[in-house]
């Protein structure tokens, strides 16, 4: 059904954006597995983990075309962002990846102010959140209701549920724009 | 109503360890498998077990020699250069025919080698390593689930032979997350066996934990051995097989690179390439049964490998007795990427590609 | 009062030690301590490969064997399985402070209720006598130093005991066979090794001054006398710790 990939530095919570939406698919019924990079993967700078949602069986468990592109830095676009497939899309946190760049030509290029408007908001760990919110925007993998509520549960079992996290899945889900 | 969680390859085999009545475990930190140790840390003491991290893997498995003999269901985990150094422990258990579960989650590379994930270890695991003619029962998971289910059955296995099992997983496997159905909670009971050693009252036959042979004697020890082995390789084969009726060639793989080979089986098929999979579940005894429901008219075998020179590859030659060419597809330190993989039997099948040399 | 001295009921075969060796010294010492104590019949023999293996059989108690210098490892495994078994681990010098120096620290530092008998005999006895490196004295001929250990290439050795004292654990004391007086001392160590396990204390650590008349080539008599005269200068006869507050001598 998809392939991501998410990236960033280490800290941005990235790898949890991951998490969170392979558990929202885990809770809609799909194949799903989730496998952070680790070891001389991680030389550059970039903490990046594969997420796969799928209705079939799942192989590798290392994306290597992603579907969608999700980064918190510039060195994991720079990593991944030939490898997107055609159809895919790229999403970026716009407050620290810079759009006025050139990006793969035939691909929808999205961005977010993710770390900025967690900043306003008063919830700075919650930029990857936001993150999630404009990846479900921008792709229509899950519906918002099904998002929000796998992502809820995950917050559940880490007992760290708090309305802060729908607020950010909102900022994300409305605020995202598409640069190319 | 059976517990579902999404887990990691690493915590999975440790929980499901728990749960199999699994009452000690020691170990040292190694990347990629530390995740195993510090479930461990975090869990085993509430179960009512031990949980020691060990000054080294050689005393880590030195303790599961002592645990295991006295009766309980005890387990080491490591990688690579960690896995060397369980060797000598292993053996000891192997000579007194004590039952224990290894996890070697192997990594990348000779010697130190890397920390990311790889298949080194294979000849290493399924071939021995330490001193004497001895084997273990090798699992080999690809999934999370077979993670758990493997581990689970590994403790009735390794007593059913007196045997130790070896989980013999890769670094992808221990690091991927899943979705999982967790077994039932086993209590184990230390004195189910006439062969643990324990405070014994005079008169009463006693048990002494080393070499057998001293006690049985040479020769009857020595059949009694090969009677096991032999008795283990008839019966304890598995395989997961995917289209190899009608197959003209054949990937054979573990781990994580079996994973990626069968995607490779479906893409070849959709282009109406007739590509099959073997996928050893067990290492040793290797599945030479597999190869028996193989079309005839296979072409060739291509082991899928995160190795450099190809070390499933004389398994293969052996099972087919050299009747059919084998190819190797050896990524190294990358994890196989399906389309390659698929490549690489259009090559063969090309007639491309130079049958591999055993080494 | 007439004493007549018997077998412990324990020892159930002759023991194949040298003449003069201290192994089957001990071996007695521990089965008797045992019997006197009550606790034979929940006694387990960790023995190390070499000299001590022989008591495996020796001894009608449950046992287990190697890897070499791995005992105390191998103990806890056992211990923590069977905590209400009294394991103890009778091992040499070379396997507890040379190639098992990690394992017996770390004994140490977890403070397993086990007792750890270290038989110091200054040698590599089984394999033919060849340098112990933490015990072996500056001078003295092995198989692999026949003209005398030298500090230069050797290195030096050292009271192994003492240093492992400052690490929190029960019990640490060494004692000597070389008389009566010594030998009673040595079982009171040891007595006292296994009361502090029935007593869920922690770890007890006696090491014990033995002589090797085989490999030092000289008569028992001889080599005995060069352990009261020249071995116990170096590796003095006292209790090291105490946490249960036994005094010296």
């Amino acid at each position: 059904m998809a392939e991501i990939i998410c990236g960033g530095f280490g800290g941005q919570g990235i790898l949890t954006t991951g998490m969170i939406l392979a558990n929202i698919g885990v809770d809609e019924g799909l194949e799903v597995s989730w496998s952070p990079s680790y070891g001389s993967e991680m030389r550059g700078g970039t903490a990046n983990c594969s997420v796969i949602l799928s209705d079939d069986e799942v192989g590798s468990p290392k994306v290597t075309y992603p579907d969608y592109l999700v980064v918190m830095n510039l060195p994991a676009l720079q990593k991944f962002e030939h490898s997107v497939r055609d159809n895919g899309a790229i999403l970026i946190d716009s407050s620290i990846v810079p759009t006025d760049r050139a990006f793969p030509e035939a691909l929808p290029v999205y961005a977010v102010e993710a770390t900025q408007l967690a900043h306003e908001a008063g919830a700075p760990r919650g930029a990857n959140v936001i993150m999630l919110g404009a990846l479900i925007k921008i792709s229509g993998l899950f519906s918002e209701d099904a998002a929000r509520r796998g992502m809820n549960r995950f917050f559940e079992r880490k007992g760290k549920n708090s309305p802060g996290n729908d607020d950010c899945f909102t900022l994300g889900y409305t605020r995202v724009y598409r640069v190319q | 109503m059976a517990e579902t969680r999404f887990m990691k390859g690493n915590e999975a085999i440790a929980e499901a360890a728990i749960r199999a009545g699994c009452r000690f475990y020691a170990g040292y930190p190694i990347t990629p498998q530390s995740e195993l140790l510090e479930y461990m840390g975090a869990h085993m003491e509430a179960a009512g077990g031990t949980f020691v991290q060990g000054e080294s893997e050689v005393a880590s498995i030195s303790m599961v020699w002592g645990a295991a003999c006295a009766g309980n269901r005890a387990m080491t985990s490591s990688s690579g250069p960690g896995f060397d150094l369980k060797q000598e422990g292993i053996a000891y258990l192997a000579s007194y025919e004590a039952p224990a579960v290894v996890v070697s989650m192997m990594r990348y590379g000779i010697g130190g080698g890397d920390i990311t994930a790889g298949q080194d270890s294979y000849l290493q695991a399924a071939k021995g390593g330490g001193n004497g003619d001895y084997r273990l029962l090798v699992l080999c998971p690809n999934s999370v689930q077979e993670c758990v289910d493997f581990t689970y059955q590994a403790f009735d296995l390794a007593e059913k032979y007196r045997n130790v099992v070896l989980i013999l997983g890769d670094g992808a496997v221990g690091q991927m997350m899943q979705n999982v159905v967790l077994p039932d909670y086993v209590e184990p009971n230390i004195n189910r066996y006439d062969w643990v050693i324990k405070g014994r009252a005079a008169g009463e036959k006693k048990n002494k934990a080393t070499n057998l042979n001293w006690y049985m004697g040479d020769r009857p020890w020595e059949a009694h051995i090969r009677e096991k082995l032999h008795r283990m390789q008839e019966q304890e084969q598995r395989w997961e097989s995917y289209l190899v009726e009608d197959a003209e060639l054949v990937y054979v793989a573990i781990g994580v690179s079996s994973r990626v080979a069968k995607q490779a089986v479906k893409m070849g098929r959709a282009k109406g390439l007739k590509l099959g999979l073997i996928r050893p579940i067990t290492a040793w005894p290797f599945p030479r049964k597999a190869f028996e429901a193989v079309n005839p008219d296979v072409k060739g075998y291509m082991v899928v490998e995160m190795s450099i020179a190809g070390q499933m590859l004389e398994d293969v030659y052996g099972a087919t007795q050299f009747s059919k060419p084998a190819y190797c597809c050896c990524t190294g330190i990358d994890i196989p990427v399906a389309e390659d993989v698929l490549a690489r039997a259009e090559q063969a099948l090309r007639g491309e590609l130079e049958p591999e040399v055993a080494l | 009062m007439i004493q007549t001295l018997r077998k412990p009921d324990r020892i159930v075969q002759p023991c194949g030690f040298c003449g003069g060796c201290g192994h089957g010294v001990i071996q007695r010492l521990i089965a008797e301590c045992l019997e006197e104590l009550g606790i034979s019949d929940r006694a387990i023999n960790c023995v190390d490969i070499a000299c001590c293996f022989w008591t495996l059989d020796g001894m009608d108690l449950d046992g287990i064997a190697g890897p070499h210098g791995r005992l105390p490892a191998v103990a806890t495994g056992i211990k923590k399985t069977r905590p209400d078994d009294i394991v103890y681990i009778h091992a040499g010098d070379g396997a507890s402070y040379t190639i098992g120096i990690a394992e017996t620290v770390h004994i140490c530092l977890r403070d397993v209720p086990v007792t750890m008998i270290v038989v110091n005999n200054g040698v590599f006895g089984m394999t033919g006598g060849q340098m112990s490196l933490g015990t072996t004295l500056l001078g003295q001929a092995t198989t692999s130093t026949p003209r005398g250990r030298n500090e230069s290439s050797n290195g030096s050795p050292g009271d192994f005991l003492q240093a492992l004292s400052q690490f929190d654990f029960e019990f640490a004391a060494r004692g000597a066979l070389y008389s009566v007086k010594e030998i009673n001392r040595t079982k009171q160590l040891i007595k006292k090794g296994f009361q502090n396990q029935m007593e869920k204390k922690g770890f007890s650590l006696i090491e014990v001054l033995s002589a090797c008349p085989t490999n030092w080539h000289l008569s028992p008599v001889a080599a005995n006398k060069r352990v009261e005269e020249v071995v116990a200068a170096q590796f003095p006869l006292r209790v090291y710790k105490d946490r249960g507050g036994m005094s010296d001598g």
